[in-house]
């Protein structure tokens, strides 16, 4: 009975037509369903790769495969007309055996790799990892596979015990070291590496997919942090912009205000001597050397003052400082002085370069010279030898903008305000109030959002006097919250890289517990990655820890440099735009195998990727940089079991040929063999028939 | 709930309305120049026209240019009913006419509802606004407009497309007006420092001795250009300036005598990479001939009709003039791609990378191409005028549809030609997107098919239910076999002779008469053993037929997507660095031909097999459809391009 029973159960599903029209329908249904509806994998907080590598797919497969194997082998006979239905079939559970391996192995990401430097690692695509600095220097990588992906989680959404899971509690960073016995790398605890006497725990106790960390400062008695506000207000509004900067925070140290034309740094020094060294060294930028016959001497120089050289005679008016001056020929950046030098016979202007010996002269009051004079290809003046470096070891000179103001809180209370310009001029200001208001030139001729009108007067118009007003701001507290952007303002790929994500991280060490915002850094592990969330001092120890979220690193198969990165635009480009509609993209990288220890220069561009070990990887051209071509983003990932696929589809693709076109002449000749044979025997003709199909 | 005509949503009265204005365009559009002003009238552009301008890195024709322009900013193909030319010239030379003009066009409805924020801008005008969809350069670039879209960019991020396009119309409208020194007319010199770059007027000023010293206050004149014949340049560049001033004083023959001298001389600056005049005359033609989809679709259309006559009335003679008609609309349809192959491969001096398959308006032009070829020669050899009038219905709704789209729903799809996205320069395009769009055209054909299979069905039947009885269907018909007896099929007819003497009849050669005889199909096996509608009445066989066309057809769609598919997971591999990434446009692709593999397993396991097919066919054709289309407005994936 239950053979029976079993017997027609089997019959009805497994070995049933019906049945595998049904899985094939189902496949289709949830493949349109997750595919179309992107709520639905939001729901459960999948993306593509996660919802079509889900448990009810996979069973769906499954049953197909098998439904496929038994009504295959029971119900179709393995004769010729049929060899192309078999061929079909196996050719289907060939190439689902191919995709699960596939997918099963796969590994893929991405690769920032700027111009002419080599890489050594690269990012997931999808999978998340919390990565751990402990005194500035990375020491662990968690990966966070239960992490949410779509939905906000924590206190606020009342929801945070759905974060409860293993590999997002009690996390406990470790470090890798070599055993002392073994020469094996290992992994210990934090507290064993750095001698706590607690274990630091880590615990993510909020997530949300696309939000900013919104900060704002207030003044706590408990507080013994010092800080600088720094308000301005904007010239077109009107408004009030304002600043915070704080020492003790690494990423409120420094900023760069006004669109761009100032830098202000602050930093909080009690020494009175340091206090004293840095306002010197403001005026010791610029160091000049000379010699003259058998006198020689330094000075330290400032744009705009005359100097006597010592006693050769000579004196010199510093004229101007370019700190990126393009040398004749070779269009080599380099720092540049050019100065009036004047003796008592000769007067002109010389310019001279930082490193480099050369010294160039320009004669005066020449006819139809420039202004700077007329060039000479030899010095006027041999006797006199002058050259100049710049030294700035407290990092007094601006990055990028043209002035850089530093702003010295000091332990008696002051504000005092070092700034220096990157033509090497400088001034120092105290404020003893801790209060002050600094006189600013904001230029906002640079490039023109797409709202702004066109420029149109002159450019002395887009130069506005502004006054910036800062104070010292004692016992200073920071507080920081989670500002979700609203889904209106939400940029669908920014979200979908992830950029916006942020975590909240609670650290805990025996009774002490400290709660962080960790946003996600792109690039977390590299060395010019900007971590945005705070460093936390641990009780009792003299470490740091610094968290960051971001993909999973990994190592790469090869090493690569990039060597050379072209846009191939299209006719009628400009031909400086990074921006647009381009032909190609061509990154000519030079690939290390560590394991053959050869090397190879290949070109990785658009359709056509570079593959790597035998084509067990490859690597292709995936983005750029479009602001300065500075760097090519490749693509990395294996291609596990792509034979297997392959060949499946080969298999599907014959038997279908198979099936279509020849079975229909096989069959004919069977029939027309069957009445040759039927007239040779002299009977009545009987038309043969292709077998009725088995239905179901 | 039933909404009355008060109740129409703004957007659905644009689309009527714009529905309306393209039939009106079709009928009166040869009326339009009688409207035209005194001034206008009397102007000759037939050379002026097929001078080249570098523009949206394509060369073309001055005629493309204006008509691309002009619809750039208003939306329409002209304005006021001028030539295009004419008013791309006069925005030029006259601005002061166009700035305050409410020409430029907002084509997103939301974008016009959040003008009604605007309280500048009085009631009447806003209410303009959002019912003509259409602002002044005035308007659009003053301060309270500008500060507006810069909340909604800030604030509603996806309304960011929408304010591109009104940017792009504003841009060019502000580009061209009084602007005509920066159309780039001038081909490059053989000594320039980018070969490939066109320049403006305003670019080799330092070339033209008489413009050479500048006026005070304006600065130096730039340095000239090298390798250009100056006296040529000048002469060239004075034309074009007196045609600036001759049209601001409205003097329509001097401004005919500048057109034509520097239609003349500017071929002459660079002759070497001056495009062909051959090349110029047959864009010209091509765009005037709609680029040849309306005369497709016209000839289609009339085979389908024969066709259809034929198939039910089996007439012989119906059958052979639709045949006719479809060679001639086939050769119309294969002319329309060869001349723009022709035209793209001269922008990329390639034939490889011209072939046109790179955009929506190309993929349904060769779809529909592949259709028809694929159903002419399966009407030459298995003639039952059912392949022919499945195809010549595909052929002439798809250039219906690709001529149309544009004016019905605002949608560019391509129709112009212009430049692509690199990845898609690749061999890998043209196998994967060539076999997919055949494939759509076959899964179209089935869905004739089927449709037309459904309608006989229900005039057989009185019902589109399945009948629980076994049917008749294809797999009792023999397409191949030549028949004896009666005319069975209620219309589906055969021609003896197959192939050749179909092509030699179609050709208007003399047959013998024996040769030509009308035979009918036999349609069924007489040794079917199926229960009832065994011998079944001439509906009834009818159906079958239908059925084994379809089954022809519709095995044809799936092997050919399926290879489609395969070949992108290929191209896939290489240029995103796995085969299969779920994509929306991968995975519909997947969906539709699942549909097409039941639709094979629905044929074994069931007794309806005809009336599943049809039905299956049908929703496998919105599927694809889905894909094709759809994907593309509604999802967002890696195939945005296509």
């Amino acid at each position: 009975m239950l053979n029976r029973t079993l017997k027609v159960v089997f019959d009805r599903t497994i070995n049933n037509v019906l049945f595998g029209i049904a899985l094939m329908l189902l496949l289709a249904a949830y493949i349109a369903i997750g595919s179309g509806f992107s709520g639905v994998r939001a729901y459960f907080e999948m993306n593509e790769l996660e919802f079509f590598g889900a448990w009810p797919l996979k069973i769906l497969m499954a049953l197909l495969v098998v439904n496929l194997i038994t009504v295959t082998w029971t119900r179709i006979p393995l004769t010729p007309p049929r060899y192309g239905v078999w061929t079909i079939h196996l050719g289907i559970i060939t190439l689902i055996v191919g995709l699960g391996g596939y997918y099963w192995n796969k590994i893929e990401g991405q690769v920032r790799i700027p111009l002419g430097q080599q890489v050594e690692h690269f990012y997931d695509s999808a999978e998340r990892a919390l990565y751990v600095k402990v005194n500035n220097e990375v020491v662990d990588t968690v990966p966070l596979t239960k992490l949410p992906r779509f939905k906000e989680y924590g206190d606020e959404n009342f929801n945070t015990a759905k974060l409860a899971k293993t590999g997002l509690r009690d996390i406990q960073p470790a470090m890798t070291v070599r055993d002392a016995a073994t020469g094996q790398p290992k992994q210990i605890p934090l507290n064993e590496a750095y001698g706590w006497k607690e274990k630091l725990q880590v615990d993510i106790v909020g997530y949300w997919p696309y939000a900013n960390v919104a900060t704002s400062f207030s003044t706590d008695e408990s507080s013994d942090d010092v800080g600088v506000r720094v308000a301005m207000e904007d010239p077109h509004s009107g408004k009030l912009q304002e600043t915070w900067l704080l020492a003790s925070d690494s990423r409120y140290k420094a900023r760069q205000i006004a669109g761009g034309n100032l830098e202000v740094e602050h930093r909080h020094q009690t020494d009175p001597n340091i206090v004293d060294g840095l306002k010197t060294a403001a005026a010791q930028i610029l160091q000049l050397s000379f010699a003259a016959g058998d006198k020689k001497g330094d000075t330290f120089v400032e744009v705009g003052k005359i100097y006597p050289l010592g006693e050769t005679g000579y004196t010199i008016t510093i004229e101007s400082f370019n700190p990126q001056w393009p040398m004749f020929g070779t269009g080599e950046m380099v720092r540049a002085m050019t100065m009036m030098v004047k003796s008592p016979t000769l007067s002109y202007r010389r310019m001279i370069l930082e490193g480099k010996t050369v010294q160039t002269d320009f004669k005066l009051d020449e006819e139809g010279a420039g202004p700077m004079g007329k060039r000479q290809t030899e010095p006027l003046d041999k006797t006199l030898s002058l050259s100049f470096a710049t030294t700035d070891p407290f990092r007094l000179l601006p990055l990028v903008s043209a002035t850089k103001h530093t702003f010295l809180t000091t332990g008696d209370g002051k504000l005092v305000d070092i700034e220096v310009s990157l033509e090497g001029k400088s001034s120092v200001t105290e404020y003893p109030t801790g209060r002050g208001v600094v006189d600013i030139v904001v230029d906002d001729s640079g490039p023109r959002g797409p709202f702004q009108p066109a420029p149109t007067t002159a450019e002395s118009e887009h130069r506005h006097d502004v006054k910036l007003s800062v104070a010292r701001v004692d016992k200073i507290v920071k507080d920081e919250t989670v500002l979700v952007v609203p889904s209106v303002q939400r940029e669908r790929e920014i979200g979908a890289a992830g950029v916006f994500q942020i975590v909240r991280a609670k650290l805990t060490m025996g009774q002490w517990t400290k709660t962080v915002l960790v946003p996600f850094t792109d690039s977390a592990a590299e060395a010019d990655a900007q971590w945005l969330s705070p460093s936390v001092k641990l009780p009792n120890t003299e470490q740091k820890i610094q968290l960051a979220l971001c993909n999973t690193r990994f190592r790469l198969p090869a090493k690569i440099t990039l060597a050379n990165f072209e846009l191939v635009r299209y006719p009628g480009m400009d031909p400086e735009s990074t921006r647009g509609l381009f032909r190609d993209f061509r990154s000519t990288l030079i690939i290390d195998d560590p394991r053959t220890s050869t090397s190879e220069t290949a070109v990785a561009h658009m359709n056509n990727p570079v593959y790597f070990d035998g084509g067990r990887w490859l690597f292709f051209q995936a983005a750029y940089d479009s602001e300065a071509s500075s760097f090519t983003v490749l693509g990395v990932g294996n291609r596990p079991c792509v034979w297997i696929m392959t060949t499946g589809c080969v298999m599907i693709f014959v038997g279908l040929m198979y099936a279509f076109y020849l079975k229909p002449i096989i069959i004919r000749n069977m029939k027309a063999n069957a009445l040759a044979a039927a007239a040779a025997r002299n009977k009545k003709p009987v038309e043969a028939r292709e077998p009725e199909p088995v239905l179901v | 709930m039933k909404r009355d005509r008060q109740e129409c949503l703004p957007y659905e009265r644009s689309a009527m309305r714009n529905l309306f204005a393209f039939i009106v365009l079709l009928l009166l559009g040869l009326v339009s120049p009688a409207l035209a002003d005194n001034f206008s009238s009397k102007l000759k552009f037939d050379e002026f026209r097929k001078v080249t301008v570098q523009d949206r890195l394509t060369l073309k024709t001055f005629d493309t240019y204006a008509r691309q322009t002009i619809n750039t900013i208003s939306g329409k193909s002209s304005l006021d009913g001028e030539d295009a030319v004419y008013t791309v010239i006069d925005i030029a030379c006259r601005p002061e006419k166009y700035v305050d003009r409410n020409i430029i066009k907002i084509k997103n409805v939301p974008l016009r509802q959040d003008f009604m924020r605007l309280t500048n801008l009085d009631a009447t005008e806003r209410d303009r606004i959002l019912q003509e969809g259409t602002i002044s350069l005035t308007t659009w670039t003053s301060e309270p407009v500008q500060q507006l879209m810069q909340q909604l960019q800030a604030k509603e991020i996806f309304k960011a497309k929408a304010i591109q396009q009104v940017n792009e119309a504003a841009g060019t409208l502000q580009n061209l007006a009084g602007q005509f020194v920066l159309v780039r007319l001038i081909p490059p010199s053989d000594k320039a420092a980018d070969k490939k770059n066109w320049i403006g007027l305003a670019n080799v000023i330092g070339n033209v001795a008489a413009v050479r010293p500048m006026p005070a206050g304006v600065g130096t004149a730039p340095a000239a250009l090298p390798g250009y014949d100056d006296a040529t340049v000048a002469k060239a560049f004075d034309a074009l300036a007196k045609v600036t001033v001759f049209w601001q004083h409205e003097q329509p023959e001097s401004v005919n005598e500048q057109l034509n001298l520097a239609a003349e001389l500017l071929p002459q600056i660079n002759p070497a990479v001056y495009p062909s005049s051959l090349n110029r005359a047959v864009e010209l033609m091509y765009n005037r001939a709609f680029k040849m989809t309306i005369p497709g679709a016209f000839l289609y259309f009339g085979a389908f009709v024969c066709f259809l006559v034929s198939a039910r009335s089996g007439v012989v003679g119906v059958r052979l003039w639709g045949l006719r008609i479809f060679v001639l609309a086939f050769l119309v349809h294969t002319v329309g791609i060869g001349v723009r192959w022709w035209l793209v491969a001269t922008q990329h001096n390639s034939w490889f990378d011209g072939i046109p398959i790179k955009n929506q308006f190309e993929s349904v032009l060769m779809s529909a191409w592949f259709g028809a070829l694929i159903g002419l020669v399966l009407e030459m050899r298995r003639s039952r005028a059912i392949f022919g009038a499945a195809a010549s219905f595909v052929g002439w709704l798809s250039l219906v549809a690709i001529f149309a789209t544009p004016y019905v729903t605002g949608t560019e799809i391509g129709a112009e030609i212009g430049q692509v996205a690199g990845v898609l320069m690749s061999y890998w395009l043209y196998l994967h997107v060539t076999l997919v769009v055949a494939s759509y055209a076959l899964i179209a054909m089935a869905f004739a098919l089927s449709v037309w299979w459904l309608s006989n069905y229900y005039k057989n039947y009185g019902t589109f239910k399945r009948r629980p009885a076994r049917q008749l269907s294809g797999d009792v018909v023999d397409l191949d076999e030549m028949p004896a007896g009666g005319n069975v099929s209620g219309g589906a007819i055969q021609l003896s002779g197959g192939f050749l003497q179909t092509l030699a009849r179609v050709m208007f050669v003399p047959m013998p008469r024996s040769a030509v005889e009308v035979k009918s199909t036999k349609a069924v096996s007489s040794t079917s053993t199926l229960s009832d509608d065994t011998t079944g009445d001439a509906g009834a066989r009818f159906l079958a037929t239908l059925d084994a066309c379809n089954l022809v057809v519709l095995q044809l769609a799936f092997w050919v997507l399926g290879v489609g598919i395969i070949l992108g997971a290929v191209w896939a591999d290489q240029s995103w660095g796995r085969p299969w990434g779920w994509d929306p446009k991968e995975t519909f692709a997947l969906v539709t031909w699942i549909v097409y593999l039941v639709v094979v397993h629905v044929r074994v396991a069931t007794a309806q097999k005809a009336w599943w097919t049809a039905v299956l066919s049908i929703i496998g054709f919105f599927v694809m459809l889905f894909n094709w289309i759809g994907v593309n407005f509604f999802l967002v994936g890696l195939h945005s391009y296509a």
